[in-house]
């Protein structure tokens, strides 16, 4: 009897610590803005991965997942690249994940080869971000994958002359210039007027006097930072643009967080993108109930989607590999996986890990309370990165 | 011909918010002769009042702005009595590092309370929308701007220049032994003018803010563009910073219409050019 007591606990034991084993820990780090200027996105990211862990749980295949986070307070990609190294090397993290700028992203993406261990970026907006090594994936989207369907909405839409505004010297805004004025002549459109402002500028209204005498359908524009974004839509209605007949195709000028600074008269001002909180989908309606639920303030931005769709990127590759590290396994699994985000469908392609998705082409419109909001009116389904030479 | 009327009525609306939100540093600046860098902290602080103060109080919008500078005035007066006061005997330097601390601090203190985002500071409705000026349209807040700007001027040009409080301050200034020995109250006088400064600061902030938003961070994004203003008219002079807002909006206004790569260069080569002919800027005394 004693002898039979004595066996059945040690095969406890032993099960116990099989099954211990099996379980492992997986560990994600994740850079992100946790304070600094861009502090609510991360705070957003925070929120985003409480609530994708309340769908999907926080174990994978019987693998705990832990996350561990090191702040990225501000633009220093030699910082991004030492915390890389720093949570493969120190914390064992398999995984890399956050980087907000895009710089940062590119200094950490040498560690993603060096050390074999894949990186998911959940907002880099930048073409060049997935050449830079094969273990990179995004969950971001790029100028030029947006700025394509705008210049094709125009044209499609008989605003064939387009006056494009964007800043001087300004590397991003000129390649999204470059792919906005391919597309549009590709649809039978013309550039009628290039105006380049500074960077800096406060007062668009000459600017604006300048766009609207070339006498165009619509003006294209990105103004970058979102403390002059709305400035700018505000001084296009006030300077009588929209009264002249002149469309406002913009990137960034219209979003919801810049709508009542810019006053009622935006309503039917068009801007492009691929994630709105108003997005009509089951799954979007139950990722902002959460978030509501998590936080009451919580910001419903297109970091949201970012987090999400990047925590979705890594749990599939920790489920394939089943916890092990095996980058090439792992990337192996999620190429050319397509699943539903709360922004719509969105997939990575087999070929090229572009991050597929669609763009929304949305017009600024009212709420039956009188909230100003981007509803969208048309969708380019499933855009690659026009921005990227495949 | 439309090109030059375009240049003119957008290089003066320009100017006028130029000057609306330097002129009270200007003035603390060369009356008192303390460097304050935390003006754009005051004008950041009382567009985020009047952000508020509507919503909180439940007040018509025009008794807002008016509580909104009064606000700053008052809350420049414990401020000017701890921290500034102490030092305006000091050299420059130190003043700078004082006042620079106090913008940082209130920087902080902005995003840590209202966050870090750009307020909706929302004006009459009669300030906003367009003005019809027959050959193009005008932001309507740019005519008020003018309007306002001028009357600033004005009111500060007969307090300073033409008061008896003007005399006194000057006074104060100049000789402070000797102003106090004829009966003046130094310490009064100086709380008054630094109470003002910060009242100037918070009706440049809240008419800026079209052109220049409200966020925390606004308490030293355009620092470069007051003291540009202050350096090319000449520090104290109101006049002076009237005019230099009006050279420099019209520089930068012709750049952006006819040689717009060459618009940001224009403040910097402006400064430079005068300050090389009249160090003390255009109306600088001494």
């Amino acid at each position: 009897m004693q002898f039979l007591k004595r066996a059945a606990i040690a095969a406890g034991i032993s099960l116990l610590a099989a099954s211990a084993a099996m379980a492992d820990t997986v560990k994600i780090g994740i850079i992100a803005p946790l304070t600094g200027p861009f502090a609510i996105t991360g705070k957003t990211w925070v929120n985003t991965i409480k609530a994708y862990q309340k769908i999907h749980g926080t174990e994978v295949g019987g693998n705990t997942i832990e996350l561990v986070w090191r702040d990225q307070p501000e633009l220093d990609p030699a910082r991004a690249r030492a915390s890389a190294q720093e949570l493969i090397i120190k914390e064992k993290a398999q995984y890399v994940a956050g980087l907000f700028l895009s710089p940062d992203a590119l200094g950490a993406a040498e560690i993603a080869t060096e050390a074999e261990v894949p990186i998911v970026s959940f907002n880099a907006a930048t073409s060049a971000l997935l050449d830079k090594s094969e273990f990179l994936l995004r969950s971001s989207f790029t100028m030029g994958q947006i700025v394509n369907p705008m210049a094709r909405y125009l044209a499609e839409h008989g605003m064939k002359r387009v006056v494009t505004m964007i800043p001087a010297n300004y590397a991003s805004g000129a390649d999204a210039l470059r792919v906005f004025v391919e597309a549009l002549k590709a649809g039978g459109g013309e550039v009628v007027g290039q105006v380049e402002f500074p960077v800096t500028t406060t007062d668009f209204s000459p600017f604006i006097q300048t766009a609207m005498a070339a006498k165009p359908d619509a003006v294209f524009s990105f103004v970058p930072g979102n403390a002059q974004s709305g400035t700018f839509a505000k001084s296009f209605l006030e300077n009588g643009a929209k009264d002249a007949g002149i469309m406002l195709m913009s990137m960034n000028g219209t979003d919801e967080t810049q709508l009542p600074i810019i006053g009622e008269k935006a309503v039917g001002l068009l801007n492009g993108f691929v994630y709105s909180l108003y997005h009509d989908s089951e799954l979007n309606h139950k990722v902002r109930a959460l978030l509501k639920e998590i936080d009451p303030d919580a910001a419903m931005t297109a970091d949201v989607v970012g987090a999400y769709d990047g925590m979705h990127i890594l749990y599939k590759m920790i489920e394939a590999t089943g916890g092990k590290p095996d980058a090439a396994k792992a990337l192996a699994a999620v190429k050319g996986m397509s699943w539903e985000s709360p922004r719509g469908p969105v997939a990575i392609d087999a070929q090229t890990r572009d991050f597929i998705q669609n763009v929304y082409i949305r017009e600024v419109a009212k709420l039956d309370d009188g909230t100003l909001y981007n509803k969208e009116i048309a969708v380019f389904e499933a855009q690659p990165d026009h921005g990227r030479a495949h | 011909m439309n090109v030059l009327a375009n240049i003119l009525i957008d290089g003066i609306a320009y100017s006028m918010v130029l000057f609306m939100v330097a002129v009270g540093l200007s003035m603390t600046l060369g009356l008192m002769r303390f460097i304050n860098l935390a003006h754009g902290a005051f004008a950041m602080l009382g567009g985020f009042a009047m952000v508020f103060l509507p919503g909180w109080l439940g007040i018509r919008l025009e008794l807002a702005v008016v509580l909104s500078v009064a606000l700053m005035a008052l809350l420049a007066l414990p401020i000017e009595r701890v921290l500034v006061r102490p030092f305006y005997h000091r050299d420059h330097l130190d003043q700078m590092l004082l006042t620079i601390g106090l913008m940082f601090f209130a920087t902080a203190a902005a995003s840590y309370f209202f966050g870090p985002n750009v307020q909706l500071l929302r004006l009459p409705d009669y300030m906003t929308g367009s003005a019809d000026l027959g050959f193009r349209m005008l932001p309507r807040h740019r005519l008020w701007v003018i309007g306002a700007g001028i009357v600033v001027m004005l009111v500060l040009w007969l307090t300073i220049d033409k008061s008896r409080f003007g005399i006194k301050v000057r006074a104060a200034v100049d000789n402070p032994a000797i102003a106090q020995s004829i009966g003046i109250n130094t310490s009064l006088i100086y709380a008054a003018t630094f109470s003002l400064g910060a009242a100037l600061a918070a009706v440049g902030g809240i008419f800026g803010a079209e052109l220049m938003p409200i966020e925390p961070t606004s308490a030293s994004r355009y620092l470069v563009i007051l003291l540009a203003v202050v350096a090319i008219g000449g520090y104290g002079t109101i006049a002076g910073s009237f005019v230099a807002a009006l050279i420099l909006g019209l520089a930068e206004t012709s750049a952006k219409y006819l040689l717009p790569g060459l618009a940001p260069f224009v403040m910097p080569v402006t400064m430079f050019v005068v300050l090389l002919m009249r160090p003390k800027g255009l109306f600088g005394k001494g």
